[in-house]
């Protein structure tokens, strides 16, 4: 059993690293940001009208006290009006992970999301964005359609440091009775482009989080991760992070995350 | 008897300062303060509206705003749209030497404008132009995003942004085209015409492909602040201009082998000479500069045309202490405006009505816009059988490195 799990997790990570290696498709914009690319936050800004991207990586999962997990995640993005897209995700995983005893292969729940933006920056008003999404249930043992509703709010502090609010609501339509069926978060995410003024393709971002716990006898899991963005081709970005909770419940185990992604436009 | 001397000398000072303010002010075209009393009439102005128009009458009174400008001039919407897809796109990369050259000018466009709008203008010709220059000598890998790099600039005008990314995209696109080595020639002067179209139709703040008067466009209020106080930097902007016009007979009608020979003396040129140049009367002019490109898509060559007397306007205005921001953010709306495909509708090359300025573009269908250049020189090929604009001919590059293709029409 123990074999299977590492032979796949290892094939997650290959599958990772090939995805990786597919250079030079097209640019996907190292300071446009997106929630796990490589760290949870996005950013105010939608992808272009008629822009297509496929955005995936792969994460190593490292909770206390189980076994190494492994996580693919894949999301197509497509900017089907003026500063609107829609995307589909999925993100399988195996192995140990920080919110469940299981550890077998899960394919994981199907998301469909739209994001809008509803202003740009000006002056001192910040960006706005709305992104809601809806998860299928189609990973292991789930039930019901989770939804989260996310307002995004970006401003630049200085010249080129930018901060960016996340405020999540995460609803279950059915949670379990030890469950809660709302699950409020909030991100705190930064960026700043490293290199100027000789260089123009490298983005440093950092993220501080917290949200209730999704079991009510628990309080609420503090979490940071800090990450890179690097443009490696004319219209692809390769991401690198690592996220880690600060605090957790108690009965939800903290864990590390490794992320390194590769996404490009089209 | 001393203070007689001292009397006549400060005469004499003040005569002549006040003949060099006019001279460096006003310099008006010979017909300037009926085009501008036209123009002003084309916005349903009055008499007050009139003399406030005329800014050779008075260099610090401000044209008003046009009272039917669109409401995307003021849109506080990103507005991004993903650029025409095509097999051909980023083929530039295949003339490296090129690509990062143009990689490197849209950095040296975002850095002085984000200097220009952060309180840095009094270091423009020293650290700045260091700065960009060391860009310019060691060109980006990638093509970087404008927007971030100027961000204070981008949060102050978010609309002349998105003007000036389109026409930027419209120049990547078109030459990608030319550089791609998977198109036959008809496929990409078809390719370059549907590019054309695409930018016509998908965005509002496309720039007109109609030849304007640069004369009139250059004799604004705020018209050579700029180039008088920034010379260096100037110099930089019009070099990019300068690549941007020469590069496309560089590559018109070439295999991507004979492209790459021929980017090599002109990138040459372009690094050691056209970047620093601060004696041109008048920025570089496609027609000019690659006069086969320009017979051929005549609008397109307008539309870069315009592009870089806009540019040239803006900096003119950020470079005018005199104004208020409000002032400032008003006279670029309204530069916007001046050169806007929308402004412009319904009208074609060769219309010249005396009564209205703003739509003097009288070159002929077919004919690329030499523009009416106030300083320039007359350029006798271009201009037969067009005397009427002897007064207002373009400037003369005998350097110019296509020259050997200027067919006349």
């Amino acid at each position: 059993m123990k074999l299977i799990r590492k032979q796949s997790i290892a094939s997650l990570c290959a599958i990772g690293l090939v995805l990786l290696g597919t250079a030079n498709a097209r640019a996907n914009d190292h300071n446009n940001l997106d929630a796990h690319r490589p760290l949870s936050f996005d950013d105010a800004e939608s992808s272009g009208y008629r822009e297509q991207a496929i955005k995936m990586g792969a994460s190593l999962l490292l909770p206390s006290g189980r076994d190494v997990g492994g996580e693919l995640e894949v999301e197509y993005v497509y900017g089907f009006a003026r500063n609107t897209h829609l995307s589909v995700g999925i993100e399988p995983s195996i192995g140990g992970r920080g919110d469940t005893n299981e550890n077998g292969f899960d394919f994981g729940n199907v998301s469909v999301g739209v994001f809008h933006n509803f202003n740009r920056e000006f002056n001192n008003t910040p960006a706005f964005s709305v992104r809601a999404d809806a998860y299928l249930p189609t990973g292991r043992d789930a039930s019901g359609v989770d939804f989260r509703l996310r307002g995004i709010a970006s401003k630049m502090v200085g010249q080129y440091d930018r901060l960016h609010v996340n405020v999540d609501l995460n609803v279950k339509t059915e949670a379990d009775d030890e469950d809660r069926s709302v699950v409020p978060g909030v991100i705190l995410g930064y960026s700043r482009p490293l290199g100027y003024p000789r260089r123009f393709n490298r983005t440093f971002v950092a993220e501080v989080g917290v949200r209730a716990s999704e079991e009510k006898e628990d309080g609420a899991i503090v979490s940071a991760g800090v990450g890179v963005r690097q443009q490696v081709g004319y219209q692809s970005v390769i991401d690198l992070g690592i996220q880690g909770d600060l605090a957790g419940g108690d009965n939800e185990r903290s864990q590390l995350r490794l992320v390194a992604g590769y996404s490009f436009s089209f | 008897m001393k203070s007689q001397k001292q009397f006549i000398y400060a005469s004499l000072l003040l005569i002549s300062g006040l003949l060099f303010a006019r001279m460096v002010v006003a310099q008006p075209t010979h017909d300037n303060h009926e085009h501008h009393q036209q123009h002003n009439q084309h916005n349903g102005g009055n008499g007050e509206h009139n003399r406030m128009e005329n800014p050779a009458a008075n260099a610090r009174t401000l044209p008003p705003l046009p009272t039917n400008l669109p409401s995307w001039i003021n849109n506080k919407d990103r507005n991004h749209i993903y650029r025409k897809r095509g097999r051909y796109n980023d083929d530039i990369y295949k003339i490296q030497s090129l690509a990062r050259d143009l990689n490197a000018v849209a950095v040296g466009h975002a850095m002085a404008y984000e200097d220009l709008v952060t309180g840095k203008a009094h270091k423009l010709e020293t650290d700045t132009f260091d700065r960009i220059n060391w860009v310019l000598k060691n060109p980006p890998r990638f093509m970087p995003d404008e927007g971030n790099i100027s961000p204070t600039f981008g949060r102050k005008y978010g609309v002349l942004e998105q003007v000036f990314e389109w026409t930027h995209i419209l120049h990547a696109q078109t030459i990608d085209v030319l550089a791609s080595p998977k198109l036959t020639d008809a496929q990409k002067e078809a390719e370059i015409e549907r590019l054309y179209q695409f930018y016509v139709e998908n965005v509002p703040y496309a720039i007109t492909g109609l030849p304007m008067n640069m004369g009139y466009l250059d004799s604004q209020p705020y018209s050579k602040a700029f180039r008088q106080k920034y010379p260096k930097i100037n110099g930089l902007f019009w070099g990019y201009h300068w690549l941007q016009g020469a590069m496309y007979d560089t590559l018109y009608g070439k295999t991507l082998e004979q492209q790459r020979t021929a980017y090599v003396p002109v990138g040459k040129r372009y690094h050691e000479v056209e970047l620093y140049r601060t004696d041109r009367p008048f920025m570089p002019m496609f027609a000019e500069l690659s006069p086969r490109f320009a017979a051929r898509f005549p609008h397109i060559s307008n539309v870069f045309d315009n592009l870089h007397m806009l540019h040239d306007m803006v900096n003119d205005i950020l470079a005018s202490d005199w104004m208020t921001e409000k002032q400032k953010e008003e006279q670029i709306k309204r530069a916007i405006w001046m050169v806007s495909a929308e402004a412009h509708k319904g009208k074609k090359p060769g219309d010249f009505d005396p009564n209205d300025s703003l739509h003097d573009h009288r070159f002929m269908p077919g004919m690329p816009g030499m523009g009416m250049m106030p300083e320039g020189l007359h350029h006798g090929d271009m201009h037969e059988g067009h005397g009427s604009h002897d007064s207002n001919g373009m400037q003369e590059d005998k350097n110019a490195p296509n020259s050997e293709n200027h067919t006349g029409h």
